[in-house]
């Protein structure tokens, strides 16, 4: 058929149906061109993506970390790309992924560990993808005020109101091994297996010579669940709004976790927060947003504009005056404080939100990067921040087989997907929202493009360099130790 | 003749269990006043003596305790945190306003944008896309937005600044004379209840005994203890105060902004009405003209350019509720429905079950046992199988029921089940022997004879089985929806507890008065039929 045929039938069709002249059919054909050849000139600005799914709901735990999310809605950003979205707080971590892979839930808040945990099947097995990282930092280490007097008498330096920081667990080391030899184990809080807190508590740990246990015992190959295999401190899982609770009671003498919990237990003067993740690993990731691979498939549109919205909530959170004050902090912590959301007192969540953190009741420390949302690019899914989450994994046995170096990156490529992250931020530059010297700069003809640069801004200095897993898993004394060649695998 | 139907009317009170208005009814009849009063006396005055007490002594109590969290919430605290919950609700109900107001916004312009594209569709262009007069009516309307608006903002800014120059400066920053009235009247009433408290506080913090030196530990204690004592409670107090205090004016700013957006003039109100009517029928058409044109595309495979656009515009006159959290009286309506859907399942199978059971003495000996297995086991334990198993079992691309609404049903069903089907099994045994031989003398046959006679005459006990289900169920809810996040009152006390602020006790009493409240008032309800159907 030639297609001056085609367009006389298919004129003739529509000349029948809607019984109107020629001239009328032709035109519309000549504007359909017409639009067509507009439609690859026509710039997106202020155009809305074209959602597939518009109502949405979201999980969340009570933590502040989830602040994006919530800006995103009152501060009408989802309503903006034509997104009305529901969040419901749920009642743990494991609830709401669950919630999520069932799909009672489209997305949810989720520890940076969850989507990787759950792609390569520890615990519920599921795809799970991130396209936006929810913030840097934000967790604490805190001990009970009885365990701070003893690391106190034996380290003389500890006996200030405002000692030298960071902290490490060397004057807790004696301690432990005392315990020990009563035959009593220390046991400590986090929140949950593949939580940032439990690979900061450990880190913190075992950087000072104390094994936190692994989930694997490496002679025999068996596995155990509970992480406590060759243990001298015991981890175990607490809710975060309940560590307080659980410490007062004497279960645990420490724990790891999110704010507002550190904070609270000193303002109920019952433990002294020794460090923060800050210093343990200075600008870690802790928080994600995650859908299942599924979902975000089915709902191509949906899931970059969702990102548009939570990018926009991250750059509104960490919008800095010209001397560097967060303007919008004060009110973001009025919003976070109703009861709907993280609902502890807005005197508690301020601290940490507008950057000032209380490690004893007389030690108030300006902590400016506390919360990080967006600067120092923290809501860019980097390839190498999964990595880690996979090396300490590999690290404390929860990934039971040796892995090849390029299993590692493969796996890391499979769950961070910064390709809707970088389509959601050329959306928001043609609309200005956002300038090009917000985004890392990335090349990407690079192999190892989405990439951090190696640093050793650790506790213990030790040096991280994504590009070699291998090598990295091998440079801790305590871990488990992998075969060099796996590393040109 | 009359005084027959009285004393009915009394009974029925009886009945209903409202047999403690029953001495007012008779004293106003005429009967010995003497009687009346004492019943009087121990049918009303007692109880409400005994709650006044109750309260009194709650709330002496209340003040001595303090926890961590600040005082234990006394009477007045949670008749405050009650109130908030009220207020919420209208804060709700002014974001969904708003979020209507937006929608027609974003009708307007998307209209205006795109009408171009209209044109260029096959078709009649829909009429009406823009009724006049709206545009005028929405900017009234964005102006009673934004002054209401503006008085909670004054709210939440007076409420942490520091200082009376502060407020004083921030209420001057206003733009409407309603806003800066309002905050004049905060500053005077409130604030300095406010500002008094963080003085203490302040002063307490900066006082040597607060911060001692670390060289002498024992007056370190020693000073901590005794300041402890005297000065926490009082502080404790005093933020209690405080708090009842900010609640009232949180709802007196609510309760005005509310005013201010439903106070719209008529004229304007019935523009916008119109518009939303117009919009509402627009919406079909305009879906229908986007389907015949996807249709028409598809078969004859030209491609309409500007569709999306078209789309667009269809979804900016979709119809959507707003997308709020759930307020504290829909989590009531929730659980409502809970735990009679829950409850429906249970007697639907136990009823038949029982009836059974109490036929036949076989078939009871055989189900015995299961049902002593079963009754005692806990809905804690219940819920994760349910969870697994509806989670497996209950695939649906468009679920009429959400997962965490029936496991939480399921559980409940399962746990209420019991006490029905032992009534019942227990009633049906005990059918009176003169009866049963009646109906062998009639010859009924068996259908009859189960309808007709035993389930009448089990009807007493059976009921009193459901009364004590729907009491177990009602019990078995709130710990199946803290579990399964069926947003219901469990889910409510299990956020506030979560919450952790100076308000999650008294929130979590507010609610255990409302499931109390509620309990009772379903048991009275189940009571009054149980009554009304047997017959004496």
């Amino acid at each position: 058929m030639t297609s001056i045929q085609y367009i006389t039938t298919h004129s003739n069709r529509v000349r029948k149906k809607h019984k109107k002249g020629r001239l009328y059919t032709l035109s519309i054909i000549y504007i359909a061109c017409l639009g067509m050849l507009g439609g690859f000139t026509h710039k997106v600005h202020g155009e809305l993506l074209d959602v597939e799914k518009d109502e949405l709901t979201f999980g969340f735990i009570k933590l502040t970390d989830c602040a994006p999310l919530v800006i995103a809605k009152e501060k009408l950003f989802f309503e903006e790309e034509g997104l009305d979205v529901k969040l419901e707080a749920q009642a743990n971590w494991k609830i709401l992924l669950d919630r999520v892979i069932s799909g009672e839930l489209d997305g949810a808040h989720m520890l940076a560990g969850q989507p990787i945990g759950a792609t390569i099947g520890f615990g519920t097995q599921a795809h799970i993808i991130t396209p936006y990282s929810l913030d840097y930092n934000g967790n604490g280490i805190t001990v009970s005020k009885e365990l701070w007097e003893r690391m106190q008498s034996n380290d003389e330096a500890l006996k200030s109101p405002t000692p030298k920081h960071p902290i490490t667990a060397d004057s807790l080391k004696p301690e432990v091994e005392a315990r020990k030899t009563k035959g009593d184990t220390m046991r400590m809080g986090m929140v949950f297996p593949v939580s940032t807190h439990n690979y900061e508590i450990r880190y913190w740990l075992a950087a000072a010579g104390i094994r936190p246990g692994y989930y694997l015992d490496i002679a025999s190959g068996a596995i155990d669940t509970t992480g406590t295999t060759d243990a001298d401190v015991l981890l175990s899982v607490t809710p975060p709004p309940q560590m307080p609770a659980t410490l007062e009671a004497k279960t645990i003498d420490g724990y790891c976790v999110g704010e507002p919990w550190n904070q609270q237990a000193v303002a109920r003067g019952i433990g002294v927060p020794v460090t923060t993740n800050y210093d343990i690993w200075k600008n870690n990731p802790e928080k994600v947003f995650g859908v299942t691979s599924q979902w975000a498939k089915e709902n191509p549109n949906t899931i970059i504009a969702i990102t548009k919205a939570l990018i926009r909530a991250g750059m509104w959170l960490d919008e800095q005056d010209s001397s560097g004050v967060y303007k919008n902090r004060h009110e973001a912590a009025r919003i976070l404080s109703r009861p709907e959301y993280v609902g502890a007192d807005y005197a508690v969540i301020k601290n940490s939100m507008t950057g000032y953190f209380y490690f004893q009741s007389t030690d108030k420390r300006p902590m400016p990067d506390f919360n990080v949302f967006f600067n120092h690019h923290a809501s860019y899914p980097w390839y190498s921040d999964c990595v880690w989450f996979l090396t300490q994994m590999r690290r404390w046995g929860q990934i039971p087989q040796s892995k090849s170096a390029s299993w590692y990156h493969e796996t890391a490529k499979k769950i961070y997907r910064p390709d809707i992250y970088m389509a959601a931020a050329k959306h928001l530059m043609e609309e200005d929202y956002m300038k090009k010297e917000q985004l890392p700069a990335i090349d990407e003809d690079d192999t190892w493009a989405g990439y951090r640069p190696p640093t050793n801004d650790f506790i213990d200095g030790n040096q991280y360099d994504a590009r070699k897993p291998i090598e990295y898993i091998n440079s801790f004394k305590i871990g488990i130790k992998e075969e060099i060649q796996l590393s040109k695998q | 003749m009359k005084d027959e139907a009285f004393y009915r009317w009394i009974t029925f009170l009886k009945k209903i269990r409202f047999g403690w208005l029953a001495p007012f009814f008779l004293l106003l009849k005429g009967e010995d006043p003497k009687t009346q009063c004492k019943a009087i006396f121990s049918g009303v005055m007692m109880p409400i003596f005994s709650i006044l007490l109750f309260l009194w002594i709650w709330d002496l109590a209340s003040k001595e305790i303090v926890t961590k969290f600040g005082t234990v919430p006394g009477p007045r605290q949670v008749w405050s945190a009650w109130k908030s919950l009220g207020n919420e609700t209208r804060l709700e109900r002014i974001k969904a306003l708003e979020h209507q107001h937006r929608a027609r916004e974003k009708r307007i312009v998307s209209a205006k944008k795109y009408k171009e594209v209209l044109n260029n569709f096959p078709g009649e262009m829909p009429t009406g896309l823009l009724s006049p007069g709206t545009e005028d009516a929405l900017s009234t309307s964005s102006d009673a937005f934004q002054q209401a608006n503006e008085l909670l903002e004054v709210y939440n800014k007076i409420s942490i600044t520091l200082s009376k120059e502060e407020a004083q400066s921030v209420a001057a920053l206003f733009q409407y004379e309603t806003s800066r009235q309002y905050a004049e009247k905060v500053i005077q009433q409130a604030l300095p209840l406010e500002i008094r408290h963080r003085e203490r506080v302040e002063a307490l913090r900066m006082a040597p005994e607060w911060n001692p030196s670390p060289d002498d530990p024992d007056k370190v204690v020693e000073s901590k203890s005794a300041l402890k004592k005297s000065e926490s409670k009082k502080l404790a107090r005093e933020k209690a105060i405080l708090l009842i205090e900010r609640q009232r004016y949180a709802t007196e700013a609510t309760k005005a902004a509310y005013a201010l957006i439903t106070s719209l003039p008529k004229s304007v109100r019935t523009l916008l009405a119109q518009s939303d009517k117009s919009a509402s029928k627009l919406y079909p058409e305009l879906k229908a003209w986007h389907e015949n044109l996807l249709a028409e595309e598809a078969a004859t495979g030209v491609k309409y350019a500007g569709k999306v656009k078209l789309k667009m515009l269809v979804k900016a006159f979709e119809y959507k509720p707003y997308p709020g959290k759930d307020t504290y009286f829909a989590q009531i309506a929730t659980s409502l429905k809970t735990v009679f859907f829950g409850f429906c399942i249970a007697s639907l199978i136990a009823i038949p079950i029982g009836i059974i059971c109490g036929l036949s003495p076989n078939m009871n000996n055989a189900i015995n046992p299961l049902i002593q297995i079963f009754k005692p086991v806990s809905p804690l334990a219940w819920l994760p199988i349910v969870m697994i198993l509806v989670g497996a079992l209950y695939v649906s691309d468009d679920p009429m029921f959400e997962l965490s609404f029936l496991n939480s049903a399921i559980t409940v069903a399962l746990c209420s089940l019991w006490p029905t089907l032992v009534n019942t099994s227990l009633g049906v045994s005990s059918t009176d022997k003169d009866i049963m031989n009646v109906a062998k003398v009639l010859k009924l046959g068996w259908y009859k004879k189960v309808t007709k006679v035993i389930i009448p005459s089990a009807m007493p006990l059976i009921f009193t089985g459901l009364r004590l289900s729907l009491g177990v169920g009602w019990m078995v809810l709130i710990a199946a929806e803290m579990l399964a996040q069926n947003p219901g009152l469990g889910k409510f006390v299990w956020d506030m507890f979560q919450n952790g602020s100076s308000e999650t006790l008294s929130m979590i009493m507010v609610a255990v008065f409302t499931i109390g409240i509620i309990g009772f008032m379903l048991d009275t309800i189940m009571l009054s039929l149980q009554e009304l159907v047997s017959f004496d």
